[in-house]
């Protein structure tokens, strides 16, 4: 549950491998916080990647849920500088 | 922010959607190959607003659409005269953004990808952008 992306800005197409060109981020609207029912986001390894993207500070990556009765709405912010 | 073990979370499901994946799916190790990873096109025109233009084979239909921290109006405005890599520009969406760089994508939006999109771009001008491509499963 959540949205996760991948950005790999080497722009190629063909590489099957990941780099520290490319991240990985997880946004979810529920997770963190001591009852497990804050917004989450926060950055993830990529399986089989030859190194690791540079770690994003906390608090850089930023999200906002409105929960609604039967859906939420996200909004995930991403720093242009990561 | 600590980077953890992506075992757990691998793919993106939905309790009520199941899988929503939104180039490859599972059958594909889209998790760990970004070959299988499309190509976003992301332009933010000014400091208040985020255009998004989708392309499709369907053009009735929107695949794309673009959340921002306000929850205010959205307006579709077909965009028709458009031509990007060849092919006409789908749908316009404009919607007001008040500040930072944000990738929230519409739910049902991600559902209708796999099924008709081949190629999308969103965007248009100035200070950032990033390109997506969207290959049909058939054509993997």
């Amino acid at each position: 549950m959540g949205l996760q992306i991948w950005i790999d800005t080497r722009d190629t197409h063909n590489i099957h491998r990941a780099s520290r060109f490319c991240q990985r981020f997880a946004f979810l609207p529920a997770g963190a916080g001591r009852q497990f029912t804050e917004p989450s986001a926060d950055q993830m390894i990529i399986d089989r990647a030859r190194e690791n993207a540079h770690p994003i500070r906390p608090g850089q990556l930023g999200i906002q849920v409105q929960n609604r009765a039967d859906s939420y709405r996200l909004n995930a912010f991403y720093p242009r500088r990561a | 922010m600590i980077i953890r073990d992506s075992v757990s979370l691998t793919g993106s499901f939905d309790r009520e959607f199941g899988e929503q994946t939104f180039s490859s799916a599972s059958e594909f190790p889209f998790a760990s190959d970004p070959s299988l990873w499309g190509t976003l096109e992301l332009v933010r025109l000014n400091r208040r607003f985020v255009s998004v233009v989708a392309l499709e084979d369907r053009q009735d239909l929107p695949i794309w659409s673009w959340s921002s921290t306000s929850t205010s109006h959205c307006r579709t405005v077909p965009d028709t005269s458009r031509q990007i890599d060849g092919h006409a520009a789908g749908q316009y969406f404009q919607q007001p953004v008040a500040g930072g760089y944000l990738a929230s994508l519409v739910d049902q939006a991600l559902a209708d990808v796999n099924r008709n999109v081949r190629k999308a771009q969103i965007g248009s001008t100035s200070s950032w952008r990033a390109r997506f491509t969207v290959k049909r499963l058939s054509d993997s």
